[in-house]
């Protein structure tokens, strides 16, 4: 009995904190080197995510992806098969997928995301991206 | 660390993907197997705790072996429930509900063992946490098991 509710209330919080976190951008910590830009096609920005074989969110969230590329030029997306990545996978220390990137235009990492991905928050993160690289150009 | 050699393996040669499934069959399964694993919780430590245990043991078996769309679960939804459903054309690749059946497998099948040789406390214990996994992947449509792969990878691969 206190074992069934217990369970209940905890992954229901889970569920609340994950949700509440899917998607969302966050800056990175600045570093030198820049792992991902091998993949920086974007003249503007690229969106690069790490998908796992045992992730059933991934290609909606790609497609996702794509759809907001299309409709904005400059951008592009490239999607890494985790596995594929072991060594990136640590480096970047990627916990869940999908994870994703957003480089700008150099290919440097400027933000990045676990869990599932919605149009407006890709949108909204090209639109901060833009915002801070006209601050640095000004 | 090496540059990343250039490949663009993922981007242009699309993986081979199995047969799209109906995403809200292992959805209903999940959500049978958390009312399972709570009515196993009321139950205790008892016999009758072990053979409902055991039962749903049974069902992640079928789940590993069949996939989701041929299990126990998956047919039981092909059947009764998806008939009652709007028709969809979303379609959820059939190998990560896959993985999670295993996940379940592995935590159920610990604790059906571990009572069976004489520990049954094993079995709230894993029944709990099964239960949490169920119902993360029948309410919000989470997968905790496929969520921690990477994680789980990074460790067992540590060089």
């Amino acid at each position: 009995m206190t074992y069934a509710l217990a369970s209940l209330l905890l992954a229901t919080v889970i569920g609340l904190l994950l949700r509440a976190r899917d998607g969302r951008f966050r800056s990175t910590t600045a570093r030198q080197d820049s792992p991902l830009a091998t993949w920086a096609e974007g003249t503007r920005a690229t969106f690069v995510q790490f998908s796992a074989e045992s992730c059933s969110v991934c290609p909606r969230s790609l497609e996702v992806l794509r759809s907001v590329a299309a409709a904005t030029p400059g951008v592009e997306v490239a999607e890494l098969r985790a596995e594929e990545h072991m060594d990136l996978v640590r480096l970047l220390d990627v916990r869940r997928s999908p994870t994703v990137f957003l480089l700008d235009a150099e290919g440097t990492v400027r933000t990045r995301s676990s869990g599932a991905m919605n149009r407006e928050l890709a949108r909204a993160a090209l639109a901060e991206l833009d915002e801070r690289t006209d601050h640095v150009h000004a | 660390m090496s540059t990343p050699e250039p490949t663009r393996s993922s981007a242009s040669v699309p993986r081979p993907r199995p047969d799209g499934i109906d995403p809200r069959g292992p959805r209903f399964s999940a959500g049978l197997t958390a009312v399972l694993l709570t009515v196993v919780l009321f139950l205790d430590q008892g016999t009758p705790a072990l053979v409902l245990l055991l039962v749903v043991v049974a069902l992640f078996v079928s789940g590993v072996v069949r996939g989701p769309a041929g299990s126990v679960t998956g047919l039981a939804f092909r059947r009764w429930v998806q008939p009652r459903l709007r028709p969809t054309r979303d379609r959820e690749d059939p190998r990560p509900p896959r993985f999670a059946q295993t996940v379940g497998l592995v935590i159920t099948g610990t604790g059906a063992l571990l009572a069976l040789i004489g520990i049954p406390a094993a079995i709230p214990v894993a029944a709990s946490i099964a239960l949490v996994a169920a119902f993360l992947n029948a309410a919000f449509g989470f997968c905790l098991g496929c969520e921690m792969y990477l994680l789980g990878r990074r460790v067992l691969t540590r060089a």
